[in-house]
């Protein structure tokens, strides 16, 4: 079993060589802390775009089908429907 | 009247960890002011452990960026069950574990430039740093396993308590205890060595 005596005293040891250990510069924290607002913007952007997209696809499918519809000659939908309830000629 | 005119809002610098946390959920994703001065407070040491783990500059700022973009996107997940500062580490030690595991895979397809690689690490790492006199303890650490290794920079680079590593590690508290007072130990007795063996080095060139 390890006495906290003998574990903080380790520990305090070897934290007193790490503090000599080359930093990174801080300089660079400035242009890394944009550069991640940066590219959270930027997925946002995406993300906002992507479900708009997938929201509205289904709305304007059904438009775009109405439209279709609509746009057919009445004659021709009405002839369609009589040839479809016809009986073959023999 | 006057006197609740006068009462001013904390800035941001000034307000404590939890309050910010608060203020970020509910300006994200739109406002970025709170989650800016996240940044501010914990991406220095993000990347410095970053650094530390993984050993070279371009991989280390896209684990760190990683890291903070999926506090960007999940941080209202986070219940405050544990300090942000361990949820926090939770995802950097992950996301650098399998950065590593990654660059392992890399490392083994390509073999024959695997050489090449070490070297442009080692560039990387004198790049992003400041010099000191902290070489040996580099070295110290090259010579160890990874296991150990992040022991050491969850500790003594991320700043985390015992309790804090438990946390992270998913481990018992006399566990991580135990396991870092063994790395200590380890890493005092390698550090001896290397010490010694640079002496006699100087000493032969005397």
């Amino acid at each position: 079993m390890i006495s906290d005596e003998d574990y903080q005293n380790r520990e305090e040891e070897i934290g007193q060589l790490f503090a000599q250990e080359p930093r990174p510069d801080p300089a660079d924290d400035v242009r890394r802390i944009n550069r991640i607002v940066e590219r959270a913007l930027f997925e946002n952007v995406v993300k906002d775009t992507t479900s708009f997209i997938f929201s509205s696809f289904g709305s304007a499918l059904g438009g775009l089908t109405g439209a279709v519809i609509g746009a057919m000659p009445a004659g021709e939908a009405a002839e369609g429907e009589e040839s479809a309830g016809k009986e073959p000629e023999q | 009247m006057a006197e609740a005119c006068d009462i001013e809002t904390p800035s941001l610098e000034d307000l404590s960890e939890e309050d910010l946390i608060a203020q970020a959920k509910g300006e994200l994703p739109y406002k970025l002011d709170a989650y800016r001065e996240i940044l501010r407070r914990h991406e220095g040491l993000v990347f410095s452990t970053c650094m530390k783990m993984i050993g070279n500059i371009q991989d280390a700022e896209e684990v760190c960026q990683d890291t903070f973009l999926q506090v960007f996107h999940k941080l209202h997940q986070f219940e405050g069950r544990s300090t942000f500062k361990t949820w926090l580490f939770r995802i950097v030690y992950n996301y650098c574990l399998g950065k590593r595991g990654a660059l392992a895979k890399r490392r083994e397809r390509d073999e024959a430039v695997g050489e090449k690689i070490t070297q442009e690490a080692k560039d990387d790492r004198d790049a992003g740093m400041i010099p000191g006199a902290g070489e040996l303890v580099h070295e110290v650490m090259q010579g160890m396993d990874d296991d150990e290794r992040n022991l050491l920079v969850m500790r003594f680079v991320s700043g985390l308590s015992l309790a804090e590593i438990a946390e992270v590690l998913d481990l018992k508290l006399s566990a991580a205890k135990m396991r870092l007072y063994r790395t200590l130990e380890t890493f005092k007795g390698e550090y001896t060595k290397l010490l010694a063996q640079q002496e006699t080095e100087k000493g032969g060139l005397t």
